[in-house]
């Protein structure tokens, strides 16, 4: 998986390119964990890219906004696809992250 | 089509494995949805097989069976493992557990599949989709 972060008007992007499986979760959490070092607090992470996620990415997302919340910001995911949102919605991630439509959108709203 | 595949209990190989494996389903029709599934519920059954069952000793082996009857897809994960109390799994959507970092692995699969059935103490994971 690619992973490319950009920071927008104080919002830190995310980008996203591959599956998130069980290698890239660890990957996208020490990625996370680099960016909440150096002071991150409003993350979006941008799913256009990503064709697959399975329980272990979810627990990082899920870990991720957790320690966002500690650190008094929070975590939101854009450009979703029908079934990665499928699965966010059956284990009632979405209750926990907002999710949005698409990077306009979310870059608005935060 | 009747695939029999084994893996040692190492994390690491699990992205690799399936990739390889989903290479000779995608030999069968079937449209990207029921592929997302079907990759999701290897997914799952593999980690649990490796981590909860085998507890990652890399000298237990995970055994995959694949079959393909009358539009019907069978997918059995089998570790040798001490198994597991499979009927008395925890929800992972109620309010006390919604946030926890595990134990989504079943009930993944249970949504991804049409019909799931546990045998040899939870030992052996059997996962069926029509296609």
């Amino acid at each position: 998986m690619k992973i490319l972060v950009n920071t927008i008007d104080e919002v830190t992007v995310v980008i996203l390119d591959g599956e998130l499986n069980v290698d890239d979760s660890i990957l996208l959490r020490d990625a996370f964990l680099k960016i909440l070092k150096e002071g991150a607090k409003e993350v979006m992470v941008d799913f256009e890219k990503v064709t697959f996620i399975g329980s272990a990415g979810l627990a990082t997302l899920i870990e991720m906004m957790q320690m966002l919340r500690k650190a008094g910001g929070r975590l939101g995911c854009c450009n979703i696809n029908n079934s990665i949102r499928g699965l966010f919605e059956i284990t009632k991630i979405h209750k926990l992250i907002t999710i949005y439509e698409n990077r306009a959108l979310a870059l608005k709203s935060f | 089509m009747r695939i029999s595949e084994t893996m040692p209990s190492q994390l690491e190989l699990i992205d690799g494995f399936i990739s390889s494996l989903m290479v000779r389903l995608f030999e069968l029709p079937m449209n990207e949805d029921i592929a997302f599934y079907i990759k999701l519920a290897l997914h799952e059954a593999l980690i649990n097989a490796v981590k909860h069952g085998n507890k990652m000793r890399e000298h237990l082996a995970v055994r995959v069976d694949i079959t393909k009857e009358d539009g019907q897809l069978t997918i059995q994960v089998t570790d040798q493992g001490e198994g597991f109390d499979f009927k008395n799994i925890p929800d992972p959507i109620t309010p006390e557990n919604l946030e926890k970092l595990n134990g989504r692995g079943v009930f993944l699969i249970q949504n991804a599949m049409d019909k799931v059935e546990f045998a040899d103490h939870g030992r052996t994971i059997k996962m069926m989709k029509s296609l």
